[in-house]
């Protein structure tokens, strides 16, 4: 199965966790990035009541053309951070699209035989904490997403996670920009051909 | 940056030096941004303690010749009503920003375009009208609120950005360096300090007889004057079109991805239409285009409102329709395909 060339076309993305898992950094860090290599971007997050232990989402477009709506209908690629997102959109995809997923909370079951998606499985939460910091799970999957799907330079993200983490933030530049590697690393291990 | 930071940046760059807003979602990260920025621009910032007491601030401040803003969310905009209508009968420029959720009441944060009629007929009490206009992406959240400023001083009025949660809470790319300062506007009904030339003064109470009328002519008068010079909206693909979609604001985004499908999704050439200014109101544009397509679909985030002043425009020149959401729902594309689809297919 191939993915979609990201480099070329419209992508639509969807994602999703619960609130504190760093959702919206992970879509903001997605933007920013592609945004530093001339594409055009929307970022439309969930608002308001749901927070802090409620889930958390976000439609990320990124096209080499002007956007229109910001709306995710069927996600070309979903990046999924736990077991009630996964629920909630594990049917927002297209046929073809990839699944990139932290396999530390989320249990895929029959989903690959049921489901015509590339499944990138991540265990991400327990990668972030053998870095230190249970947080960067979502760098680690950015990461495991760029890698996949070329849609932008790592330099790029690492250019956006030191714009985006300055003053008290910034002494956590360190552990996210290993989380990128290593994001980077699993997903060029799964992706090898066997 | 977000469509609320866009507003707030927009406004500073148009020469706002006074803000004053209550909280309220989905619009906080204006007031957010304005506490953070405009003190350090040479303005004022105050969190109010209620809605009334922000709006009747900017009475104070227009008064006193300051270009200044406010914004809220519905409910909080039904709060200022009384105030708009004071500012428009004593003819103060002042901008209000309202990043519309969900009614009726206290309803919910979700994105709506349920205050329509409220924007568009004045609102309060009274014969008047605001200058309302419609950004559909976070670029127009800077630049039509920087518009709102000119037009603002310009008339002499408020002028309202009526944006919703959608357009205000997300982020896109925006440019904002051609957003220049502006020339000042001259303002010789200001109350500046009356040392060296007669008092003025600034009242929206006319309590000799014959005189309330007279002044009710002469802003009837600048309100048609606006209505000539200020409607604004932007056509997509209506020269060719067999049927017309009107849509404004985060509808208007999602129709336009449904113009880009390839036609044999839809039925024949489908165009749209869509208001900037939602008061003055395309009405001639609309009716032009309603002599030669074979309908009119209408969009809207709300239990049918604009659709109203499309069927005024249209004047039974083709049939019009109306898709609606509400209750802070969103119409996707796929729906608007279908209903072409359904009704013209």
């Amino acid at each position: 199965m191939s993915l979609k060339d990201s480099t070329r076309e419209v992508h639509r993305i969807i994602i999703a966790g619960f609130g504190g898992q760093g959702v919206l950094t992970l879509g903001r860090l997605l933007c920013m990035s592609a945004m530093s290599e001339g594409k055009e971007v929307t970022y439309l997050p969930s608002y308001g009541s749901e927070v802090r232990g409620g889930t958390a989402n976000c439609h990320v477009v990124i096209s080499p053309d002007q956007i229109f709506s910001p709306f995710v209908e069927k996600a070309d690629s979903l990046i999924i951070l736990n077991r009630a997102s996964f629920e909630r959109f594990r049917d927002a995809i297209r046929p073809g699209g990839l699944l990139v997923v932290n396999t530390s909370l989320v249990e895929l079951g029959d989903y690959e035989s049921t489901h015509q998606v590339t499944v990138l499985p991540v265990p991400a939460t327990e990668q972030a904490a053998e870095l230190g910091n249970v947080l960067v799970g979502n760098v680690l999957l950015l990461g495991a997403f760029r890698k996949a799907t070329g849609i932008c330079c790592r330099k790029s993200v690492e250019q956006a996670i030191r714009q985006l983490l300055t003053g008290r933030k910034s002494r956590d530049i360190e552990v996210n920009q290993k989380a990128l590697e290593r994001g980077t690393q699993l997903a060029a291990e799964l992706l090898q051909p066997k | 940056m977000s469509g609320n930071e866009a507003a707030a940046e927009g406004a500073m760059r148009a020469g706002c030096r006074f803000y004053a807003g209550y909280p309220i979602t989905p619009q906080n990260e204006i007031i957010a941004y304005m506490a953070d920025h405009l003190p350090l621009r040479g303005g004022v910032f105050v969190q109010a303690e209620s809605e009334l007491a922000a709006i009747n601030m900017l009475y104070g401040a227009s008064a006193a010749g300051v270009r200044c803003m406010t914004s809220s969310s519905s409910p909080g905009v039904s709060l200022k009503q009384e105030g708009i209508s004071y500012l428009a009968g004593s003819e103060l420029p002042a901008v209000i920003v309202n990043i519309s959720r969900a009614g009726p009441g206290l309803g919910d944060i979700g994105p709506s375009q349920g205050d329509y009629f409220q924007t568009t007929r004045g609102g309060g009490h009274g014969d008047y009208r605001c200058p309302a206009l419609a950004p559909s992406t976070v670029q127009e959240m800077a630049e039509f609120t920087y518009l709102a400023f000119e037009l603002a001083d310009t008339y002499r009025n408020p002028v309202v950005v009526q944006g919703d949660g959608m357009v205000g809470q997300m982020m896109e790319p925006v440019a904002l360096d051609h957003l220049r300062p502006p020339r000042p506007h001259q303002k010789p009904w200001a109350l500046t300090g009356a040392a060296g030339r007669p008092r003025n003064i600034v009242r929206s109470f006319r309590g000799v007889k014959g005189e309330l009328e007279k002044h009710n002519i002469k802003l009837q008068e600048k309100y048609d004057e606006i209505k000539r010079t200020e409607v604004r909206c932007v056509k997509i693909a209506c020269e060719e079109a067999d049927v017309l979609v009107v849509a404004y604001g985060t509808c208007a985004r999602i129709a336009r991805e449904v113009i880009a499908w390839p036609p044999r999704r839809l039925p024949g050439r489908v165009g749209l239409l869509r208001p900037v200014t939602l008061w003055p109101f395309p009405c001639r544009q609309i009716a032009e285009l309603a002599e030669r397509v074979r309908g009119v679909l209408t969009v809207e985030m709300n239990a049918g409102q604009m659709v109203e002043d499309v069927r005024l425009a249209v004047e039974g020149r083709c049939p019009v329709h109306l898709l609606r959401r509400m209750g802070g729902a969103v119409p996707t594309a796929r729906e608007i395909a279908d209903k072409l689809v359904a009704l013209f297919g």
